[in-house]
């Protein structure tokens, strides 16, 4: 069982919180509007809880179904392995796409292929903005996939997993004030991985590496 | 939407898992450490990639294409050799910046990117085979950073650990055609559920306002099924009809009658639903001298297809019509001063009585009567005296008359009576000097006691004339030849055998 000191729990909150920075401004460049940010939680946790707090996340409209854009990192020489996921309420994600797409219809309840190809665009340049301030701060070259876009309730977004899986969760929350639109992006590393990157990051920060 | 692949997953490999085939991509499943990668296949699977049905450009690290399959070539146009050119030098400027910048984070930072065809419709001057046309082909391009399996014939060539770039482009023409047509049969679909929904807020608008009327109506109102079961009855209908609305409703709407209206309605409204025509009646409720009149009318409700599909009935209170009605036709027909009959009925009940007489071969009197010196009552006692006497006349006549006889007013101080199945002439002459004696009585008006005469003629069907003008004519001849004689014989000193005139004070 891993268990974090202070000073690697304060330096990954400080690089989640680097990059996470950036993938909300970069948010905010592409809706062109003021992002406001929540303060970055970082913590280690089982999927199963992770899955709980995402049920208990604020929801708009009727439906509880969450919109995930995900992708997966690997370093090209192993270890470091993230997933990124961009999460908005289902219908607040619609309201973005149609709002860049310009389409003033009424929003349909389901989201439409070419609007999911949208959203799979919009979610790709958000966290590929942020992870390249990851890969910056982990020193490594960060071989990242395809967004895979799914709709579906918070319990299913995570089933192929274990739920006993321990994972460590950066999430930050980022609303639209116009729109009051509120998405959080969240950033999972395996244990397998997590060693690593608390030596790259206390090195980015150039702190003592973590005593054996 | 392609499925999420693990980044370092050899290109060869999605040729087994076709990468345009779900809608909704899982997440990624984790990655194998590239450690142990199979073994690259040759170059010469090119010929595999050939088949697929999608296009792949394959860039290495200086973004020079060295692999474009034939998906590609097919759909590219008068273009140089791609192979070993970068994008720009094939293509020049027509390809969508976005793409460019796309390939070189791609290799430069290794990530892959996707390029919606929402955003960038068309990035690349592709065309569909076959189409002479300048219009782009409409495609999405997917940017896929990977890394040459170990020991292949390409990483050794650009060195391991090299980045590549796959450019996966995938048609997406019947995609944007079909989610065209989705949103346009959207966008139909809502015009018409707002047709729908204010149609239904109308017909909501014109229940309630039909509702309202109905309920304010002095009319009483009724609906019933196409077999004449009650289906709604406003509050007026039940109360003229003395019956409990909700408990009437279902059943038949004749339950709602009285029963010997039912009995003879009953048969009259089988007849009327079967042939789709309306009904109407009247009938009396209550008892005499508070009785209540009501007319009903029912008629076919028909639907679109001009089916019966019920009846709407009306109950309205006639009590005062049929009232109006009475008055006004006993003013047609009758003096108001005297309530005798009138000349008009007068000649009616003549001409019935003459046809009457006709067929049963009797005889038919008229009498025809004038009251002697009547002006001179007028103007020297006064109209409302006159009047007195006129009325003191027509009652006595009646009296001296059976009831079948009519005694009529024809005007002034005219009268006439018909006399039908009239008896033998003594007989008549008996009635003519009954009448006579009948009117010259005293009579008391105020603090006056006048007398009055009268003069009679009498005309005999079949005897005297066939017709009732001739009759009454011959009757008013014979009346002024018998006051001439009366004048004559008042001249020659002779006790008139009818006096006239005596107006003495009465003590």
């Amino acid at each position: 069982m891993i268990e974090l000191d202070d000073d690697s729990r304060d330096a990954l909150a400080e690089a989640f919180n680097l990059a996470l920075g950036e993938a909300a401004a970069s948010f905010a460049d592409i809706v062109h509007e003021e992002i406001q940010m929540t303060v970055p939680v970082v913590e280690l946790l089982p999927r199963a809880e992770l899955v709980r707090q995402l049920q208990g996340l604020p929801r708009q409209g009727a439906t509880t179904k969450l919109c995930s854009i995900a992708q997966r990192f690997d370093r090209q020489q192993g270890g470091l392995s993230t997933e990124a996921v961009l999460l908005f309420p289902e219908h607040g994600s619609l309201e973005i796409v149609r709002r860049m797409l310009g389409d003033c219809s009424p929003a349909a309840e389901q989201i439409s292929e070419l609007e999911q190809d949208a959203l799979a665009e919009v979610g790709n340049i958000i966290i590929n903005s942020c992870m390249n301030s990851l890969a910056h701060i982990f020193d490594a070259e960060m071989i990242g996939t395809l967004p895979g876009v799914r709709s579906a309730e918070p319990q299913e977004l995570f089933a192929s997993h274990p739920g006993n899986e321990m994972v460590l969760m950066a999430r930050i929350g980022m609303n639209m004030l116009a729109q009051q639109i509120s998405g959080y992006v969240l950033f999972l590393m395996e244990l397998s991985a997590l060693e690593t990157g608390i030596e790259r990051i206390r090195h980015f920060f150039e702190l003592d590496p973590t005593p054996a | 939407m392609s499925p999420v692949r693990p980044a370092s997953s050899p290109v060869t490999a999605s040729v087994t898992a076709p990468l345009a085939a779900t809608v909704i991509a899982s997440v990624p499943t984790p990655v194998p450490p590239p450690t142990k990668a199979p073994a690259a296949p040759p170059w010469p699977m090119h010929h595999l990639l050939d088949t697929i049905d999608f296009g792949l450009l394959v860039l290495d690290r200086d973004a020079r294409i060295v692999m474009a399959n034939r998906w590609v070539r097919e759909r590219m146009r008068s273009v140089p050799e791609p192979v070993g050119r970068r994008l720009a030098d094939v293509w020049g400027g027509s390809i969508d910046p976005r793409l460019l910048f796309a390939v070189r984070e791609c290799l430069e930072f290794g990530h892959s990117l996707r390029l919606s065809h929402a955003f960038h419709p068309v990035p690349l001057p592709l065309y569909r085979p076959g189409d002479a046309g300048d219009e782009r082909m409409r495609h999405a391009v997917d940017v896929i950073a990977t890394l040459p399996p170990q020991g292949s014939p390409e990483g050794a060539h650009q060195g391991n650990g090299a980045l590549q770039c796959v450019l996966q482009i995938r048609d997406m023409s019947e995609i944007a055609r079909r989610e065209r047509l989705l949103k346009d049969q959207a966008r139909q679909l809502r015009i018409e559920l707002q047709r729908a929904t204010e149609v239904q807020q109308e017909l909501a608008r014109q229940s309630l306002r039909f509702r309202e009327l109905a309920r304010q109506a002095s009319v009483g109102l009724f609906e019933t099924d196409a077999q004449g079961q009650l289906s709604y009855c406003n509050e007026r209908c039940a109360q003229m009809l003395h019956v409990d609305a909700l408990a009437q409703l279902g059943r038949h709407w004749l339950n709602m009658l009285p029963g010997d209206d039912v009995a003879r309605l009953g048969p009259r409204w089988n007849a009327a639903s079967s042939a789709q025509v309306r009904c109407a009646d009247e009938l009396c409720l209550g008892t005499s001298g508070a009785e209540t009149w009501l007319r009903i009318e029912a008629g076919p409700i028909l639907d679109v297809h001009r089916l019966p599909a019920g009846f709407i009935g009306t109950v309205t209170d006639v009590t005062e019509f049929r009232e109006h009605a009475r008055r006004n036709e006993y003013r047609a027909n009758h003096d108001t001063l005297t309530g005798l009959v009138n000349r008009e009925r007068f000649a009616e009940r003549v001409h019935a009585a003459i046809a009457e007489a006709q067929r049963l071969g009797q005889r038919v009197a008229i009498l025809f009567l004038d009251l002697n010196h009547f002006k001179q009552i007028n103007d020297e006692h006064g109209h409302a005296v006159g009047d007195t006497a006129l009325k003191a006349a027509a009652q006595r006549m009646r009296r001296c008359l059976r009831s079948d006889d009519m005694v009529a007013r024809l005007g002034g101080d005219e009268f006439a009576a018909l006399i039908p199945n009239a008896p033998e002439d003594a007989s008549l002459e008996r009635i003519l000097g009954k009448l006579s004696k009948a009117i010259a009585l005293p009579l008391n008006v105020g603090s006056c006691c006048l007398r009055i005469g009268c003069s009679v003629g009498m005309a005999i069907y079949p005897d005297h004339a066939a017709d009732p003008a001739s009759l009454l004519a011959h009757a008013d001849e014979q009346m002024y030849q018998r006051k001439r004689q009366a004048h004559a014989a008042a001249a020659a000193g002779a006790a008139p055998r009818l006096r006239l005139v005596e107006a003495a004070p009465l003590r």
